[in-house]
């Protein structure tokens, strides 16, 4: 099932971050999840608050997905972590874990799942 | 090379400090993000995918070994140690932090570089033959024009909020190696018929979604009156561009929509205008010639008859060897040296990418064998520009080390690559893997060399960083419904000839695009005559029987 998180990126170092409860938080998994789309909205206003106070730029909403170990190893091969939930557009996976093409870069570093 | 003046100095330096006070007010808030982007971009620093990205000038694509040391430097102290050499022989660092950037520019500033003309909407950092000053068949050295476009340019007051940004290119030579027929003003070198240099002026090239090869303005132009007729064709964008429209606001769409011929009148009679004034900027023959003082050949080594037979007998002991020199090394005008590419493109690794420590080592070896200068091409490979032909064993031997010694140069794995969407904002594809699975598919270097010249250009995105218009296999990734598809196009060539790729079909997928590309190898293959490149038998046959080949299952 679909739900949407709110990104943006840190204005000190374009790091991406994610909205939780009226902070900042690095990892999508730990990102506060809407169902309900009002809601989502009033926290994106709640977000953009937050551009005033220098600690990010642009944020805006994603849909995300849960993923189970048997969708990890294909659809995120390119970056092999574990998350329990993943972007549904690819860009914003490669925002979230990191460059596909430099898996020791990036968010993903630290989410490496061992390979098997 | 050029060095700095005490105005140059002062005034990257000012721009460091300048761009510090932006820095720290945008961190305080005093400027919002909307104030403090184009103040941003104009010091190169764009926010990408995962952190910012700084885009560093190499000017004209000239690098001395202490430059090449310090952006190894920039590399390890405020990256991941690692830089990205990129088409417009620019040097890109993806991982940088907002607040440290004022620190990079003034280690920037420290050896004489910036991050000025990088960005925005102003005429970009001037590019130019990474083989200038050492080809054989150069009629003049493309770097003192560059260099005065270059201060003829920098923050010049009437040209800083142009309708959109201004590439310009300088080719010295009678073949051209700085793809001069697509940028918005390509200059390449000419003789007239008293036998003087004169330039031939090129206008409204370039890729991008409206992709145009440029119409000569100007076939024999005097030297003295180049930067009055560039002040023209500036001069009559800036009034006749469009604004309104960001997609159409390239000077390329100007002289297509007015047409070469109009354009030309429009630009001669702006160019008499600033030809009767008294007050000319710039006294160019007096300029060119302070300016060439910097451009001096360096003082070359006595070469012996047993030099020259040394390299021969390497050649012929070292098979390796002998496929790097035939593919990599290149004539040069003085008798016991060479040119020597240094490939960015070790298949399966990253087109353009070099590590600090790759870095480092090349800055020796440029100091110790090299007359301490190391070129950027915009094919987003290095360049040794003179080297005595005695050290070429020696120095391939260190490239080995470094595995920068792929014999591929003008092959088939040697592919231009845009970042694609691994680190591009603005990507709707990747690029880079794309190209790490064709490096591997096509790394056999005895194929590459028995299928020849073919250049495959790989962009993630319709902006066309990637050159894909001008690739002779021209890759285009899109995305169709949250998927990456392939477009291919062929054909495209960026030479004295250039051409633009023609669109062979629909798109492939990604599991199918490396497939694709074999596929249309292989029909080249079957198809050419005699001694024809891939362009040759292209030209001869069009898209028809490579769409069949590819399309045949569909």
């Amino acid at each position: 099932m679909q739900q949407r998180v709110i990104t943006a990126s840190r204005l000190q170092d374009g790091c991406v971050v994610y909205w939780r409860d009226g902070a900042w938080v690095l990892f999508i998994d730990e990102a506060t999840r809407f169902t309900d789309v009002k809601k989502c909205e009033g926290a994106l206003q709640q977000a953009e608050e937050a551009v005033g106070r220098q600690e990010v730029v642009s944020p805006y909403w994603i849909e995300v997905v849960p993923i189970g170990d048997d969708e990890f190893n294909g659809g995120l091969a390119s970056h092999r972590v574990t998350s329990k939930w993943v972007p549904v557009r690819y860009r914003e996976v490669i925002r979230a874990f990191g460059p596909s093409v430099h898996l020791h870069f990036g968010k993903q570093a630290l989410l490496r799942k061992e390979d098997t | 090379m050029y060095r700095y003046d005490e105005f140059d100095d002062k005034m990257v330096r000012e721009r460091a400090r300048q761009f510090r006070g932006q820095v720290a007010r945008r961190l305080q808030g005093a400027l919002s993000e909307e104030e403090f982007k184009p103040l941003r971009l104009m010091n190169g620093l764009y926010l990408q995918l995962h952190a910012y990205m700084l885009r560093v000038a190499i000017p004209y694509g000239v690098l001395s070994s202490l430059q090449l040391r310090q952006l190894a430097h920039i590399a390890d102290k405020y990256d991941k140690g690692y830089g990205h050499f990129t088409t417009r022989q620019n040097i890109q660092y993806n991982w940088i932090k907002l607040e440290e950037t004022p620190d990079i520019l003034e280690d920037l500033a420290d050896v004489e570089m910036h991050a000025i003309q990088t960005s925005g909407n102003c005429i970009r950092n001037v590019t130019a033959d990474h083989f200038a000053g050492a080809s054989a068949d150069e009629i003049d050295d493309p770097r003192p024009y560059s260099e005065l476009i270059r201060q003829w340019s920098t923050f010049h007051p009437e040209f800083s909020f142009l309708p959109r940004k201004f590439k310009i290119a300088v080719s010295g030579s009678a073949e051209d190696r700085a793809a001069i027929k697509v940028h918005d003003i390509g200059i390449g070198l000419v003789r007239d018929k008293q036998n003087n240099v004169a330039l031939r002026i090129i206008v409204g090239g370039g890729q991008g979604r409206t992709p145009y090869i440029g119409a000569t303005l100007h076939e024999c132009l005097p030297v003295g009156d180049m930067l009055d007729y560039l002040e023209a064709i500036l001069r009559v964008y800036n009034q006749w561009g469009r604004r309104d429209n960001l997609f159409k606001a390239r000077i390329k769409i100007l002289v297509a929509h007015l047409g070469a011929e109009e354009m030309k009148r429009r630009v001669d009679e702006e160019w008499q205008r600033i030809r009767k004034t008294s007050n000319r900027a710039v006294d160019v023959d007096a300029s060119m010639a302070r300016l060439r003082g910097y451009f001096t050949p360096p003082t070359w080594a006595q070469v012996s008859a047993q030099d020259s037979k040394e390299f021969q007998a390497q050649c012929q002991k070292d098979e390796a060897f002998s496929l790097w020199v035939r593919r990599n090394v290149a004539a040069h005008r003085q008798k016991g040296y060479a040119i020597a590419t240094i490939s960015l493109k070790t298949p399966g690794s990253i087109a353009g990418d070099a590590t600090s420590h790759q870095m480092r080592a090349l800055a020796d070896l440029t100091e110790t064998y090299a007359h301490d200068e190391i070129r950027v091409s915009h094919e987003q490979n290095l360049v040794w520009p003179h080297v005595r032909e005695a050290d070429l064993y020696h120095l391939w031997q260190e490239l080995v080390g470094l595995d920068l010694a792929s014999p591929n140069n003008g092959l088939i794995t040697d592919m231009i690559c845009c970042p694609g969407m691994d680190y591009c904002a603005l990507a709707t594809a990747r690029s880079i893997p794309l190209a790490q699975r064709l490096g591997v598919r096509f790394q056999d270097i005895q194929r590459q060399n028995d299928i020849g010249e073919l250049k495959i250009k790989i962009s993630g995105c319709i902006n066309a960083c990637g050159h894909h218009h001008v690739g002779h296999i021209g890759i285009l990734g899109v995305d169709r419904r949250g998927e990456e598809y392939y477009q291919i196009s062929l054909g495209g060539h960026a030479g004295d000839d250039a051409s633009l790729g023609q669109i062979v079909g629909p798109a492939f997928p990604s599991d199918k695009i490396v497939d694709a590309v074999e596929t249309i190898v292989a029909t080249y293959l079957q198809k050419r005559q005699g001694k024809e490149r891939f362009l040759d038998t292209w030209r001869r046959l069009g898209n028809d029987v490579f769409k069949e080949r590819l399309y045949a299952s569909d």
